[in-house]
């Protein structure tokens, strides 16, 4: 008997604590900054253009392949507009497929990738699985429109042990030669 | 007219055993798990689990993966505890491989695979507690608490349920600034969270009238079942691989292995309450001893490649002996990737524990198991 | 220099068993064990003649006394397939790993299953997963898989299907049920300009690929690589230019589905097969009369359909259309049987007079 009055004393309790959720659709919680929405691509605004290459490593390393890339010459390249000699052509990410591992950021040499952290990376639903193949102006868009502010870019992984990718380096050291 | 009263013949009396079938669409099962249940009247007398209904290959795919890829596969084998998964297989890659992992990447996972494992067991009061019959009441209170865990590893790994955080040779990217306040801050309500649990289950007398003397293992029987975690430990064998065979640093906690001493379901439920008390003390003392520094071995290449050779690694998961067995013929990828789940083993005793009891009590039998289908199937 | 000696010279014994080897070779003199070093525990290799004496030791050995076991996998070594138990002691706190192997040919093992009862759902694993036989175990069910597969998942001949096969195939199902849902309405078919477009991104990316591995297997450097595939792409895309041309606008619309039409006169055979001798065994015929009234039937059914196969197709009526009579119909036969009520006439010739009026109605619209 001790027991029960011990459990009921419990949930009386209980009833005068604050609740702890909130209602969902019309009001959100904050998502922390390294939440993990799916992946998107960074915009560069100095020159206009995308950070990626096309390099397809990001496609090499998902463990899902849910990734396709091509490259193509930079014509602002030609123009001398960019450093770039290669950009990105075309680029699909199937989100159905892909498992929000985080492997595409850590390898991408040029910071091009990130995983989304604002709630439309992770607010996806759609009628037709065929539209959550995602093609490079969909994966653009929150980046040049300056939706997403703050994506979280620490530096991780392998980058931690001190070894820098190749062409980071070549491109700091290019940096450095063209302002000097 | 007469009623002519005779004894019934002998055939008359036979009565047949029905099957019952129990899932694998049914709340009581945790996941998609089939049983088959002879029963006689209400008693059961034999008993047939049906599992693979989540068999997808967990061991195949990372056979085809290099060894950073597979490690989303291991959050995927037990969805409740991925920090004690990750971590299984990221020690044994780095055995494998001779690597040491830097001192505060190890005491970071130490403490988020402790978190997991609170986190785990009031996943499993939460489900137990709906089994035995008070319903919603501890399922809310243990997810409440649940989810101030799952608050604070979103914050550090991005994700709620397949965090990928652990690397060989150390761990993805580094803790946030605040994260020593923010898990005291956790700490703190788990704590108030499990006398909470406490009050509510442990003295009272429909959960002990329900689970005393049920399903009792000895302690032969379960060493000879393979059972392992707090099923072994319920029936009074003092084992945990973090006190015999210790791993990473779990050598330099101070923490009690808390024993049942007769098996049966009330002393699992009990042993998993006290499991959590003794986390909080790891979790307290790792915070204490936590040292800055580098959280990724020095000179790691992009793609690690281990000498040829194998390894059976094994981790105390929230459910028991989480074990990892990898075959490396010097490539990238691992040639054989077996998991032996804690589940799979604690699960074939199923059939021992339950026959002679009531149909009611096998499903809270089950639950008592913790089971976790994925890590069962793979 | 003394130092990379020794070292070399201990590399070419073969390595000594530790304490717990020891405890083995002490217990089964006439055992030849083989000792595999491995980090955190021993392992050693026993031949499958030897296994049962050897596993029923390690559990009822004194010294030994194994009563845990930890772990069984199969390993496929392509030739042979392997059989890896972990074993672990509870009253000693001592492990060890044990390996047999069998022939691909004769996947043949002792069981341990009486000995550890946890051995039990773990062999019925190995079995299925790696078609390893585990001689006296009781209940060899697959476990996981269903059963009568036929082949076994684990094994390394059993690849891994590429993501893509799958993947093509079903969005190829998405693809044809489009398709036909827009020749069943009457409409061009959509061209997706963007399924097209990813799979011609796909096949570059593929060319790309195929072509640098094998620049690279060539030796060639890297300019030459590049070049390489730069000539490929070229290629590529004047061989796409040169297909689209024969191929002016989007594909023609494809014809209804033949395989679906298949299904389904296969599904309509099956079930006059089944009508026709349930038929038979009512009226108590025969094995041999069944068998010819069967064929008979069948017969009849595939003159019935080349019969009607020619007849031209029934003018369709538009829907709309439909919906239209339907409901002057249904304002006919209401109207009719209200006047019929007020009449006073019995339910029956309530019904006559409907149906006679409905009669009347389709005459109307014939002429």
């Amino acid at each position: 008997m001790l027991g029960i009055l011990k459990a009921a004393a419990t949930t009386v309790r209980a009833a005068f604590r604050k609740p702890v959720t909130v209602q969902y659709p019309s009001e959100k919680k904050e998502l922390p900054h390294r939440s993990r929405g799916f992946p998107i691509l960074l915009w560069d605004f100095d020159k206009d253009e995308s950070f990626c290459t096309g390099c397809q490593v990001c496609a090499r390393y998902c463990p899902v392949d849910c990734m396709t890339v091509t490259m193509k010459d930079n014509p602002k390249y030609a123009e001398g507009k960019s450093t770039r000699k290669k950009i990105v052509d075309e680029f699909y990410i199937d989100y159905a497929r892909c498992m929000r591992c985080d492997i595409c950021v850590e390898v991408c040499n040029f910071d091009a990738i990130v995983m989304n952290n604002t709630w439309e990376g992770v607010e996806l639903s759609r009628y037709d699985r065929q539209d959550l193949v995602m093609d490079l102006p969909a994966l653009e868009r929150q980046s040049q429109s300056g939706e997403l502010k703050d994506p979280f870019r620490e530096p991780m992984g392998v980058a931690h042990s001190g070894w820098t990718p190749k062409n980071e380096k070549e491109e700091a050291e290019k940096k450095e030669g063209g302002e000097g | 007219m007469t009623v002519e009263h005779r004894a019934p013949a002998e055939h008359e009396l036979d009565t047949i055993d029905i099957n019952i079938n129990v899932g694998p669409q049914h709340p009581a099962t945790h996941g998609v798990f089939r049983m088959v249940l002879t029963v006689d009247g209400e008693v059961v007398t034999d008993l047939d689990p049906v599992i693979g209904y989540m068999h997808r290959g967990n061991e195949k795919l990372p056979e085809n993966c290099d060894y950073r890829q597979a490690i989303g596969y291991h959050d995927r084998t037990d969805y409740l505890a991925q920090f004690s998964t990750e971590h299984c297989f990221v020690e044994a890659v780095e055995t494998l491989a001779g690597l040491t992992a830097p001192d505060r990447a190890e005491y970071i996972r130490v403490i988020l695979a402790e978190l997991n494992r609170i986190a785990s067991h009031l996943m499993f009061f939460g489900a137990f507690a709906t089994d035995v019959g008070v319903f919603g009441t501890a399922f809310m209170y243990a997810f409440r608490d649940r989810e101030t865990i799952q608050d604070l590893f979103e914050e550090v790994t991005g994700e709620r349920m397949m965090y990928n955080y652990f690397r060989p040779g150390g761990v993805a990217w580094d803790v946030p600034d605040d994260f020593s306040e923010r898990t005291k801050q956790v700490l703190a309500k788990i704590n108030s969270g499990l006398n909470d649990l406490d009050g509510l289950l442990m003295d009272n007398e429909i959960v002990l009238a329900r689970c005393r003397g049920l399903g009792s293992v000895s302690p032969e029987d379960a060493i000879n079942w393979g059972l392992s975690g707090p099923m072994l430990r319920a029936s009074g064998v003092q084992h945990d691989i973090r006190r015999a065979e210790p791993y990473s640093i779990y050598d330099r906690f101070e923490f009690d292995v808390p024993t049942g001493d007769q098996g049966d379901v009330f002393d699992r439920m009990y042993v998993r309450l006290e499991e959590m008390h003794q986390s909080v003390r790891i979790v307290e003392q790792a915070l204490a001893q936590m040292p800055e520094g580098p959280i990724m071995a020095e000179g790691m290449k992009r793609i690690l490649r281990p000498p040829a050779g194998e390894i059976y690694m094994r981790v105390e998961s929230p459910r028991g002996e989480y074990g990892v067995y990898i075959v490396s013929n010097g490539s990238d990828k691992p040639y054989r990737h077996k998991v032996r789940g804690a589940s799979f083993s604690n699960l074939s005793a199923l059939r021992a524990m339950s026959i002679g009891h009531y149909v009611a009590d096998v499903i809270i039998i089950l639950g008592s198991i913790d089971i976790v289908l994925c890590e069962v199937d793979r | 220099m003394a130092e990379a000696d020794t070292k070399e010279a201990v590399e070419e014994q073969p390595p000594e068993p530790g304490p717990v080897g020891r405890l083995f070779q002490a217990a089964l003199p006439d055992v030849e064990f083989g000792v595999i070093e491995t980090p955190l525990n021993e392992t050693l290799t026993v031949t499958r003649d030897d296994f049962a004496r050897v596993m029923d030791a390690a559990h009822n050995d004194e010294r030994l006394s194994f009563d845990y076991l930890r772990c069984l996998s199969g390993v496929d070594y392509l030739t042979e397939l392997e059989t890896v138990y972990h074993l672990y002691s509870f009253s000693r706190k001592h492990t060890i790993a044990i390996k047999v192997r069998c022939p691909y040919e004769d996947p043949h093992v002792p069981t341990v299953s009486h000995i550890w009862h946890t051995a039990n759902w773990h062999e019925r694993e190995a079995h299925e997963l790696y078609g390893i036989v585990y001689d006296g175990h009781p209940d060899l069910r697959p476990l996981l898989t269903e059963e009568g597969l036929g082949y076994y998942i684990m094994r390394k001949s059993h690849p891994l299907a590429e993501i893509e096969d799958w993947q093509e195939d079903y969005l190829d199902a998405i693809q044809k049920a489009k398709e036909q849902a827009a020749a069943a309405s009457g409409e061009a078919p959509p061209v997706d300009e963007k399924a097209r477009k990813i799979e011609l991104a796909q096949k570059k990316a593929q060319i790309i690929k195929k072509t640098r591995d094998k620049a690279r297997d060539e030796g060639l450097s890297a300019e030459d690589q590049k070049a390489a595939v730069q000539a490929a792409l070229k290629q590529f895309e004047e061989e796409q230019a040169a297909a689209d041309a024969a191929q002016p606008g989007a594909a023609p619309a494809k014809p209804v589905d033949e395989r679906a039409a298949k299904i389904q006169l296969a599904q309509q055979k099956g079930a006059l097969i089944k009508k026709t001798r349930d038929a038979a065994r009512a009226k108590g015929l025969s094995s041999d009369e069944e068998k010819q009234a069967v064929a008979e039937a069948l017969k009849k059914f595939s003159e019935e359909r080349e019969a009607a196969a020619p007849a031209p197709a029934k003018p369709v009526q538009d829907r709309a259309a439909k919906i239209k009579l339907a409901q002057e119909k249904a304002v006919l036969i209401k109207k009719t049987r209200d006047e019929a009520r007020a009449k006073g006439l019995s339910s029956d010739e309530e019904k006559q007079a409907v149906s006679e009026a409905l009669k009347k109605f389709s005459e109307e619209q014939k002429g």
